[in-house]
């Protein structure tokens, strides 16, 4: 009876080892800022095409009033 | 000999510079040389896009609406010319902000999409051609396709 005890306890203690569970959470790092510059670069890049269309655009109608202003050779004679 | 050796290096230094001058010179007018191209050409650009035979596309270009457009000489110069334009200036950019030429370009798409006249064209990322007024409604019907899908 006595043997089975100790045989019992015995197992009881190799068994605590497995009882004790240990979880690693791994965090990753948190990268604000190239998300930051990235969002910078395309209000950027979204700026530049505006104003690049827009002075096109602004030259086109000014070439235009140019044309429209100089008086055609007919009129002159 | 030490003073022709002298010399020829002051030249090779003066013509350096001239040489490095005239470079920085034709890059720094590249985009002014651009603009001024695309702004002679824009008033045609418009008749054709204000006829339906030129639409933008969503890539930043200008396309024909239907092929059968293309047998127009001057509408096949216009479009090439155009897209050649727009191109060097994408690619400009894209070196600027260090980025690629396509994502400039399709800002670029969405910028012309957004002032797009109502009657005008414009080419969606799956091929079809959308008259601008009509844009909204078949956006709806394509999500109201993918939601049942």
């Amino acid at each position: 009876m006595r043997h089975w005890l100790l045989v019992g306890l015995a197992a009881a203690l190799l068994a605590i080892p497995a009882c004790n569970t240990s979880h690693t959470v791994k965090i990753e790092p948190v990268e604000i800022k190239p998300i930051y510059i990235t969002l910078d670069v395309y209000i950027k890049i979204e700026r530049e095409v505006e104003d690049f269309f827009s002075e096109v655009e602004k030259r086109a109608a000014e070439t235009d009033s140019e044309g429209k202003s100089t008086p055609e050779s007919g009129e002159l004679k | 000999m030490n003073e022709s050796c002298s010399r020829a290096l002051l030249k090779a230094v003066l013509c350096a510079a001239v040489l490095g001058a005239m470079a920085a010179a034709a890059c720094a007018d590249t985009r002014d040389e651009i603009i001024d191209r695309m702004a002679k050409r824009l008033p045609q650009l418009k008749k054709y896009k204000a006829e339906g035979k030129i639409g933008e596309t969503f890539n930043g270009l200008v396309e024909a609406v239907k092929s059968e457009y293309w047998k127009d000489k001057t509408l096949r110069k216009l479009v090439a010319d155009e897209n050649a334009d727009r191109k060097a200036f994408y690619a400009l950019t894209a070196e600027k902000f260090e980025t690629t030429p396509e994502i400039v370009a399709r800002s670029a798409g969405i910028r012309n999409f957004k002032t797009a006249e109502p009657e005008h064209w414009l080419k969606l990322k799956d091929g079809t051609w959308v008259r601008k007024k009509n844009l909204e409604e078949v956006r709806k019907r394509k999500d109201e396709k993918e939601q049942k899908g």
